[in-house]
């Protein structure tokens, strides 16, 4: 993000934009020490050579995936400030608060049903909580500024960066998980998890996150009425919840079509989003 | 058209009071869901049940006899019981013609780095053959423990620290001798 870098935090100013800074940094840090605090188990019984290159693959995985999100950080002028935010919030806050309240759900559903099936939560429950804490962040980097230029594709961006920030760092827990859990040789743990939720979960939190970035971008520029930009920022979280929960539906029925499905709605939330963002934001195209 | 090519031309800025209030709502839904959230689920959840010595408790189609001091986990779909260091978990019986030392002995290999004792079987109160194996390690014993009426088998892990174990030997034993299955458990 070259053009980032010509900008700085400093020219950030004034005390919201420092509560701002402050919420999400502070967040990113609690998160970060609550998520090293929960891997402590799995770190204590993975060998160190296996917890290298989890770290290591999906770290490739994220690069490989945000070097599509060069061109339109480029364009929209987004911070350097602004990316590390994004991550800060979407791996960091984000994954552990959503974490502990998805495990506060599942004890919640099996004391008050004890006989109750626990897909349930997962599948309708936990997407609006991840969803709306990732939401949060993503708002609190759009008013910021994050970015020099703001609009439904910066929203997109921030909204990605967030969403990649959140897959990953879930996809490095679930794999360390499922290796201290002698769920298979390591070997095969990786591989299981680079397919399931890295190749079929290619177009998940990237999408859900990007799309309503894209929303509050619009929103928060767009000259229509008040209604409106909220009614639309409010279609775009309620779609990709309902998108996340068939998503994680169909992960636990674990048939092959539908995992395509799944993939394939995602791709083509990202594509009709990203042409509406280009569409309406006629002055970042230009750039 | 002017306004909002002027907000996105130039450096878009935030109004002071909108960002304060994003923060005031993240932090809010945030301290919500990552504090209030968990404390929820532990205020509602069911407190284990203190049992009765002699009172027979039945769980998911086994039931067993236990001795003073146990309590029952709330919320277990199986049968879970513990006191102190000891957790005594027995599995829902399942058909299954393999016997209970067969079965014990197969649990085994997944222990390999532990210390594996020898396979002692018992003949409980109502007919089930029962084995139980010690599988222990530095810091943690695993007791793998088996029931089987000859077409249903029911398996149990009981863990303990390796210190306490001699002195729940016998009360563990004496208790899984009243281990029955429930009538129609794995139909």
């Amino acid at each position: 993000v070259t053009a980032a870098t010509q900008t700085s935090i400093r020219q950030i100013r004034g005390s919201g934009a420092l509560a701002i800074i402050a919420t999400l940094a502070a967040l990113g840090v609690l998160g970060a020490i609550g998520l090293v605090s929960d891997l402590r188990v799995p770190l204590a019984v993975v060998p160190p050579m296996w917890t290298a290159i989890t770290f290591a693959v999906w770290a490739v995985y994220a690069v490989l995936l945000l070097v599509f999100f060069v061109r339109p950080a480029r364009r929209s002028q987004v911070l350097l400030a602004g990316a590390l935010l994004a991550f800060a919030w979407g791996g960091l806050a984000a994954t552990d608060i959503a974490g502990r309240a998805n495990s506060a759900v599942v004890s919640i559903v099996s004391s008050v049903a004890p006989d109750a099936d626990d897909t349930w939560g997962n599948v309708f429950i936990n997407p609006a909580i991840e969803e709306t804490v990732k939401t949060l962040g993503i708002l609190l980097l759009v008013l910021l500024p994050a970015a020099r230029r703001m609009g439904p594709v910066t929203g997109l961006v921030l909204g990605a960066l967030v969403g990649v920030s959140f897959q990953v760092v879930e996809n490095v827990i679930f794999t360390l998980q499922g290796m201290s859990r002698g769920l298979g040789e390591p070997v095969l743990v990786l591989l299981e998890n680079l397919f399931t939720r890295g190749l079929v979960g290619l177009f998940s939190h990237l999408v859900y996150s990007g799309v309503i970035g894209a929303a509050i971008g619009w929103a928060l520029t767009s000259t229509a009425g008040t209604l409106r930009r909220v009614g639309v920022v409010a279609v775009a979280i309620v779609l990709m919840v309902v998108l996340h929960s068939w998503s994680n539906w169909t992960s636990h029925l674990g048939e092959g079509g539908l995992y395509v499905v799944s993939m394939g709605l995602g791709l083509a939330a990202l594509a009709v989003t990203a042409w509406l963002a280009r569409r309406v934001s006629p002055v970042e195209v230009a750039g | 058209v002017e306004v909002h090519l002027a907000a996105s031309i130039s450096n878009y800025r935030a109004s002071t009071r909108s960002q304060w209030a994003a923060v005031s709502v993240t932090i809010l839904v945030c301290a919500g869901l990552a504090i209030g959230l968990p404390r929820v689920a532990d205020a509602v959840k069911p407190q284990d049940t203190v049992l009765t010595s002699g009172e027979r408790v039945e769980a998911g189609g086994v039931s067993i006899v236990p001795s003073e001091g146990w309590l029952k986990a709330a919320g277990s779909p199986f049968l879970t019981i513990n006191k102190g260091p000891a957790g005594l978990n027995i599995f829902p019986p399942n058909p299954d013609p393999t016997s209970a030392e067969d079965s014990v002995r197969a649990a085994t290999a997944r222990f390999a780095n532990a210390t594996v004792g020898e396979i002692a079987t018992l003949t409980t109160d109502s007919g089930l053959t029962g084995a139980i194996v010690t599988a222990e390690e530095p810091t943690s014993m695993s007791v793998l423990i088996a029931f089987s009426d000859g077409t249903q088998l029911a398996t149990g892990l009981l863990t303990i620290d390796p210190a306490a174990w001699p002195d729940f030997q016998d009360e563990v034993q004496a208790m899984l001798k009243t281990v029955e299955f429930a009538a129609g458990a794995a139909s």
